[in-house]
């Protein structure tokens, strides 16, 4: 099968047609969110870029539908400070429309991926895989995809995504909640010291969830693996006594080979 | 059972690093920056220094297991080959 024949079967199959649904109803979810903040232009052009994603699976899509909602929500946030404009703003508090708006965009980013997963590539490309010619000149041809089976999408998998939404959704807004009212601060304004705050925040949770990760890893080593793990711990640390100690195995070798051993 | 232990250290080890980042902020936040920066870089080895004995800890853990386990299998072994050659020799 041509590489045009999968694709256009990879995009048939049910698993990417519901992938696809369902990114489309999610867009629907975000435009009427946006929608109920009252300026239908911005809502609009969200919508229009969010189509596009609908539309094909490109890579970069859902990068673009997320900075052109940063954009609008900058300009709504410098129309409300700056021009005066009051239904565009901070309207205080967590309101439900925002939790429904960041559940949909969430839902809208990941059912994207999953379908470019299913029809594009699983994992990001590597350049190094490449079909390669039967004969000779064997010069390289195009890289091979490396998609997901479209049988493996299952109805488990897609009702856990969605009921597991409104968490993450949650705990975002928890989160920002938590920030909007950063502890006494001597000096400092509450815009930095809330970026400050998450970037400690974030960046501990990172170091933490790391470290965890590689413990969990190491658990599941084989023998094999965590004998060559400990080898190579003690010849970093051993290293120059080894060395040494070698060195004047070494020499005596050789010093008894030329017969001038006492 | 020793490397229980040093699993353990290495735990307190991690905690303590992230203590002193918790520290770190807090003094970022009360305007010693150049202060944070240096606890910042001690709290970074200090959990490094965690992490590396987690990671050795766990590693022998998993060779001492391995080494148990095939200890046990070769008994168990000679064991059934004891039985397999008694049970062979013939009775008249």
């Amino acid at each position: 099968m041509s590489e045009a024949a999968a694709v256009k079967a990879a995009r048939a199959s049910p698993g990417a047609r519901q992938y696809q649904a369902l990114c489309g109803l999610f867009l629907g979810a975000m435009f009427l969110a946006d929608l109920q903040q009252g300026a239908l232009i911005l809502s609009l052009l969200l919508f229009l870029v969010g189509s596009l994603g609908v539309l094909s699976p490109g890579r970069l899509l859902p990068i673009l539908l997320l900075i052109a909602i940063a954009c609008l929500q900058l300009f709504k946030q410098f129309s409300a400070r700056r021009l005066g404009v009051p239904w565009l703003g901070d309207r205080g508090g967590i309101q439900a429309d925002e939790i429904f708006f960041a559940l949909a965009a969430l839902g809208y980013v990941v059912c994207h991926y999953r379908w470019q997963g299913l029809v594009q590539n699983i994992l990001p490309v590597d350049r190094r895989r490449r079909e390669y010619a039967e004969r000779w000149p064997r010069r390289s041809g195009p890289i091979l995809p490396q998609r997901r089976p479209a049988e493996q999408v299952t109805r488990l998998e897609i009702t856990l995504l969605v009921i597991s939404l409104p968490i993450w959704a949650l705990s975002a807004h928890l989160a920002w909640t938590w920030l909007r009212f950063p502890p006494d601060l001597q000096g400092w304004r509450p815009g930095p010291a809330r970026l400050l705050v998450a970037v400690w925040a974030v960046g501990t949770a990172l170091l933490l969830t790391r470290a965890l990760l590689a413990y969990w890893r190491r658990r599941q080593d084989a023998p094999a693996i965590a004998g060559l793990v400990l080898q190579d711990i003690l010849w970093k640390e051993t290293r120059r006594e080894q060395r040494r100690i070698s060195r004047w195995l070494a020499w005596r070798r050789i010093k008894d080979s030329k017969g001038g051993g006492t | 059972m020793r490397f229980w232990f040093r699993e353990l250290a290495g735990w307190a080890l991690v905690v303590l690093g992230l203590f002193v980042f918790y520290l770190t902020l807090a003094l970022m936040l009360s305007d010693r920056i150049i202060q944070a920066g240096m606890l910042s870089f001690i709290g970074f080895i200090i959990f490094r220094g965690g992490i590396h004995l987690l990671k050795v800890a766990v590693a022998a853990r998993v060779c001492m297991m391995a080494n148990v386990e095939a200890t046990t299998e070769r008994r168990r072994g000679s064991e059934s080959a004891v039985q397999t050659a008694a049970r062979r020799v013939p009775v008249r």
